[in-house]
């Protein structure tokens, strides 16, 4: 929510282009999360001394690296695979909890900046190659921007303006002749899209990592390679006759299947987290901005458990998927 | 939505940094700590079975010396029973003999005083009569054959009792 209206965007933006490589509100809220973690973990490591009677940090610390090696064991019951999997895992449940707590400190959403521009050079080009459908495309995406002044009507109003604009905009470069009443429109439509311009010109300073689609995929990706890894690591070439097994059809078919299904974890890993973080961010900024203060705190609370609910998924299936890949074929 | 290999690739670092922080300043050290504890807490555990099993050898060993003393003692109170009841019938016998002696010297005192009393009174019955007579008869009686007499009836009234 900025002060000039409720501001959703379904993807993270850019606020700084760095040497053409475009800096996201997400990929800036991640380093800070990142950089919290690491000067905890020092601090944590000057404080953690072999000692009967840990003080308040090496406690905490101790409880969190206990915790998740007793989640971990949990799943696996093997000392081993315990302690070859707990690194990664336990990385994983505190990287996104963070995050997803992250997003629901104050400022975080609300604190606006001006989106930043692309390199003239690649701003140039591709003002040049603008396809008018993309464009329509664009517009039709999920990125809405609401004045202040009346939202729940503009909402809708101002969309479905600027997309009658725009496709107006493009049938007018396939028909060139236009009447009056047309070109009026079309003068309106335009001014609309210039008011659209000037609100969507911002962006939200900060937005939770695990609410930016790349981010998710990153750690889906780092699970399934993860997978493999172990499943390696446990079964050397072997693991292999999961995917290519030439013993009967049916289970060459099968081997297929988990060839397609190890992708498909990457997909359902991502959305998963994606969906839920995104939609709580969204519905705390439209709770924040229909109601008053009171109103969204049970929502809060709703989100922090939300939070880490997902992260314990997220680190729950990479343990089950690891301790899955790190058993034998014939063992299943 | 924008899915972006840089951004992914950027968040795969980034993510990686934080995991190897993570394993280096914190999980390495914590469980290197929780390995230490857990290895004073199993010395500590061996230690105390150690001094369990120690104690439950002395308590055998006490068990045992307990044992050995109690047969030792009750054989040595056999023993001691066995020579006190010997002490005791000798003691008795003793007694019984000094008693049976004393009694026999009682009786001979007293057999030795009945007669002395007897021979008194026997003196002093003939020194009696003796005078009696006299005084009947008037006549002093030789002493020696009168005497004489007199011994031989009080013998037979004697006798006679």
């Amino acid at each position: 929510m900025s002060a000039t209206g409720l501001h959703i965007s379904i993807s993270a933006e850019p606020i700084y282009y760095l040497g053409g490589f475009p800096i996201t509100n997400s990929m800036l809220t991640s380093l800070i999360v990142t950089g919290f973690i690491v000067a905890f973990a020092v601090v944590a490591n000057r404080a953690i001394k072999v000692t009967n009677k840990p003080q308040s940090l090496q406690n905490f610390a101790e409880w969190i690296v206990e915790s998740l090696l007793g989640f971990v064991g949990g799943v696996t019951n093997d000392t081993n695979k315990t302690k070859v999997f707990f690194p990664v895992i336990a990385s994983f449940f505190i990287f996104i909890i963070i995050n997803n707590w992250f997003g629901l400190l104050p400022g975080v959403g609300t604190i606006m900046v001006p989106l930043a521009d692309q390199p003239e050079h690649e701003t140039s080009v591709t003002q040049h190659q603008v396809d008018p459908e993309e464009k329509l495309n664009e517009a039709a995406d999920l990125e809405i921007t609401i004045p202040d002044a009346n939202p729940t009507d503009q909402l809708t109003v101002q969309n479905e303006e600027a997309i009658t604009a725009l496709t107006t905009q493009v049938t007018d470069n396939n028909q060139p002749k236009t009447t009056a009443k047309e070109e009026e429109r079309i003068s309106d439509s335009h001014q609309a899209t210039k008011e659209d311009q000037h609100s969507s010109s911002e962006t939200t300073l900060f937005r939770p990592a695990t609410a930016d689609l790349n981010t998710t995929i990153a750690l889906g990706i780092i699970s399934i390679i993860a997978t493999q890894f172990f499943g390696f690591h446990f079964l050397n070439f072997g693991y292999l006759t999961k995917f290519f097994n030439f013993s009967s059809p049916i289970m060459f078919f099968v081997g297929i299947l988990e060839l397609v299904s190890e992708f498909a974890k990457i997909i359902s890993f991502a959305f998963r987290l994606f969906g839920n973080i995104f939609a709580g961010e969204v519905l705390l900024v439209v709770i924040m901005y229909l109601t008053k203060v009171v109103v969204p705190v049970p929502f809060y609370g709703l989100e922090v458990f939300v939070g880490f609910i997902q992260a314990l998924v997220f680190a729950m299936l990479s343990v089950v998927f690891f301790n899955m890949a790190t058993q034998s074929h014939e063992a299943h | 939505m924008k899915i972006l290999f840089p951004q992914i690739l950027f968040q795969i670092i980034n993510f990686s940094i934080v995991m190897g922080a993570l394993w280096y300043l914190l999980y390495k050290p914590v469980i290197k700590i929780f390995a230490a504890r857990a290895k004073r807490i199993e010395e500590g555990q061996k230690a105390a079975q150690e001094a369990i099993a120690q104690q439950e050898k002395i308590e055998e060993m006490k068990e045992k010396a307990q044992y050995k003393l109690q047969q030792k003692s009750a054989a040595e109170m056999k023993k001691v029973v066995a020579e006190a009841e010997k002490q005791k019938l000798s003691i008795i016998a003793q007694a019984q003999r000094e008693a049976a002696s004393e009694i026999a010297k009682m009786k001979e005192n007293w057999e030795l005083e009945k007669s002395e009393q007897a021979r008194q009174v026997n003196q002093q019955l003939i020194e009696a009569v003796i005078a009696t007579t006299q005084k009947v008869i008037g006549v002093k009686l030789d002493d020696k054959s009168h005497r004489q007499l007199i011994d031989q009836e009080l013998n037979t009234i004697l006798k006679s009792i």
